[in-house]
């Protein structure tokens, strides 16, 4: 009875804040009921724990589970998932106070939850799902999550011997969950034209989880991702894993499992991994390949794309990373670098406002390779922000840029940077940013455009 | 004339290297070929094969994570009492972050199992549960000149000093060595510091006080003139200014 009236108590708050601020409505009617009964999520019926799927890991996890539910939902299964990246218990809490019966039925068959991977041991006591997919555990959020293994000491805390994994066969960190459970399914990616080693003076890679010696990686296909071997204690990536992208073609996007063909909705090496990740799961639920490669065609992934906007002739093209992420950061450089022809390439780094006391990381771009940025016909560089635009000249100058390439702008002020942007005689514009900067920059464009219009 | 040269040994890059702290590496190479000199750098990735002190001027350690720190502390045991003689001979060490443990006595984890550290710098490592990450300013006597230097913390571990242990510097503002008013050790030559990234790029005086050192313990008088860190030392002034408006708040 009490869990019903929660419920209850719970559609209202939902109901209302749909009409207050839509924004908050993935996880603020979850956090007021978890606060009242913290062990709501456990309480709703019909959930086959067979059928949950739960995605942690640092990167990857958001485009997985939007990729897996999309695979499912166009199989014609009845599926829900937390797809607005609310990952936390109150994220799952409101998803299912939404998708739920006033008698806290959920009609659904499968649950595919994006988990954020300090929450997991939070989550799973009361949602026993039996698949779990670590995409990845890598140097993330330092001042949340520490270093990595701080992470998989959180992760080890829930995992067990009950579960599916579905282990990333080219991530050390993801791989070395296999002794936790007999049943494991490995998910990787093969050599391709965009492979490659890292041989410089200054190349970080990392170390075996295993024994803590130097690991070697054949092959890298993203940052510290790649088939590997440990040449102290032999910890490596299994030679055939279940799934196994192979002959990969960005030029036409297409790659192969089992030797049926899939279109990638995305032809850059670090959604691959995503990709086979999807299809391991959904194979293992039961999906047929041909059907699983044929919902590809039509993936749209959420928030991940470039996004274009004019200023007067100039494009100027925005990246969205993820703050003190060097992966995603890394990955925004090269696309970047992947476009040679003239650019301006504007970094707003800022400093981190994410709980208190906030501070002025910027050494995750130090974790990061900007050769092929550097190498990649960039006219000049803006970097700006109110308080750490010359801590982030710093690592350009220290790449060899030469000063006078380099515009420091010591602001917040978004006309300032647009003023700057066009003075420079090139219209090709690569922006790097946090997403609030970016806004506040379309806001301004938007609002110069529409006054210019009524004059 | 051949170009004067000092030798770094870049220490287990690839088992730990977790915050940028190649950085350093390439502030110790720039800075010093800024005056002339050639930094040649090697990387040694084994703590299994010896050390070798004759042919290195410098050996920086990277931050890393407490699990590597411990098993490669344990595999550096074989030889501390030659890493110990080479710190007593004025050999630089530069260690950054949570790598400072290495040259504990004991290395105390949250689940209270305890390991043995290189037993150097007369002091314990205690992980504690919780992140702390913030900014970092402290005042540090470095080879003989006082320089504020400014970086970010990410605390995994408090450093517990012994009574014969001395700090490397003085918190202005930060959590140091364990919220209290030291920052790091300072073991002979050998700087261990709490901060990490690229501190020798946001700190370039220090820098070139640690190429002196070097010089002089070689015994060569060069005539370095002074480098414009005009962008550093802005760097460092909007960091302040930050820290200022986090105090007034």
């Amino acid at each position: 009875m009490r869990f019903k009236i929660e419920l209850f108590f719970a559609k209202i708050i939902v109901f209302l804040i749909n009409i207050i601020n839509p924004k908050k409505g993935t996880s603020f009617p979850g956090r007021i009921i978890n606060k009242i009964d913290n062990a709501f999520i456990g309480k709703f019926k019909s959930i086959d724990f067979n059928k949950v799927v739960f995605v942690t890991g640092t990167n990857g996890k958001s485009t997985l589970t939007n990729l897996l539910y999309h695979i499912l939902k166009k199989n014609g299964a009845n599926v829900i998932a937390n797809l607005e990246g609310a990952n936390q218990k109150c994220g799952i809490a409101t998803t299912l106070i939404k998708n739920s019966t006033l008698n806290g039925k959920v009609k659904h068959e499968y649950f595919i939850f994006e988990i954020d991977e300090r929450s997991l041991y939070q989550i799973y006591p009361y949602i026993k799902a039996k698949h779990l997919v670590i995409t990845n555990i890598q140097k993330d959020q330092v001042q949340r999550n520490g270093d990595p293994d701080y992470i998989i000491r959180k992760l080890s805390q829930v995992i067990n011997a009950d579960m599916i994994l579905y282990l990333n066969n080219e991530e050390p960190r993801s791989k070395f969950f296999e002794n936790k459970s007999e049943n494991i399914i490995y998910f990787g990616v093969d050599k391709s034209s965009l492979s490659y080693q890292k041989t410089g003076l200054l190349d970080i890679t990392m170390p075996c989880p295993v024994c803590g010696r130097k690991i070697e990686f054949n092959y890298l296909n993203i940052d510290n991702i790649g088939n590997f071997y440990c040449p102290t204690c032999n910890f490596a990536s299994e030679k055939t894993p279940d799934v196994l992208i192979s002959d990969i073609d960005f030029e036409i996007g297409r790659f192969y499992i089992n030797n049926q063909s899939f279109e990638m909705p995305y032809n850059v090496p670090f959604m691959l991994y995503n990709y086979a990740g999807a299809v391991a799961v959904a194979l293992n639920l039961g999906f047929k390949i041909e059907n699983i490669a044929a919902t590809f065609t039509s993936f749209i992934n959420i928030g991940g794309r470039i996004e274009s906007i004019r200023y007067h002739k100039k494009d100027i093209k925005y990246i969205r990373i993820k703050q003190e992420n060097p992966e995603t950061f890394q990955s925004a450089l090269d696309s970047v670098a992947n476009d040679a022809t003239e650019k301006i390439f504007v970094l707003g780094l800022n400093e981190i406002i994410d709980f208190d006391p906030h501070y002025t990381n910027t050494f995750y771009a130090y974790d990061c390779n900007l050769t092929k940025l550097v190498n990649s016909n960039v006219k000049k560089y803006i970097c700006f922000s109110q308080y750490v635009c010359y801590d982030t000249a710093l690592r350009f100058i220290y790449e060899g840029i030469d000063r006078d390439d380099i515009i420091i702008l010591p602001t917040k002020d978004v006309k300032a940077l647009l003023d700057a942007i066009e003075q420079i005689d090139c219209n090709n514009i690569y922006l790097i940013t946090w997403l609030k900067t970016f806004n506040q920059i379309k806001e301004y464009i938007k609002e110069e455009s529409k006054q210019s219009l009524e004059k | 004339m051949d170009r004067t040269v000092i030798k770094t040994a870049f220490l287990y890059p690839d088992i730990f290297c977790l915050n940028g702290d190649r950085g350093n590496i390439s502030a110790l190479v720039q800075i010093a070929n800024r005056f002339g000199v050639a930094m040649e750098v090697d990387r040694i990735n084994s703590p299994d094969i010896p050390l070798n002190f004759d042919a290195y001027d410098i050996f920086y350690i990277p931050s890393g994570e407490l699990k590597y720190v411990i098993m490669t502390a344990e595999a550096l045991l074989r030889q501390s009492y030659t890493i110990k003689k080479a710190v007593e001979a004025g050999k630089i060490f530069i260690i950054t972050g949570t790598s400072i443990a290495l040259f504990a006595d004991n290395i105390i984890r949250a689940d209270k199992s305890e390991y043995k550290g290189l037993d150097i710098g007369g002091f314990d490592c205690i992980e504690h549960e919780n992140v702390f990450g913030d900014d970092l300013v402290f005042s540090a006597n470095v080879f003989g000149q006082y320089l504020p230097i400014t970086g970010c913390q990410i605390s995994m571990i408090d450093t517990i000093l012994t009574k014969e242990a001395k700090a490397f510097g003085k918190v202005i503002y930060g959590y140091g060595n364990k919220k209290g008013n030291d920052e790091g050790v300072l073991v002979g030559n050998s700087i261990l510091t709490n901060t990490l990234g690229p501190l020798l790029i946001k700190n370039p005086e220090m820098t070139v006080a640690i190429i002196k050192k070097v010089l002089k313990n070689k015994n060569i008088e060069l005539p370095l003139n002074n480098i414009n860190f005009d962008i550093e030392n802005n760097s460092a002034k909007k960091i302040w200014e930050f820290i200022e408006q986090k105090i007034s708040k």
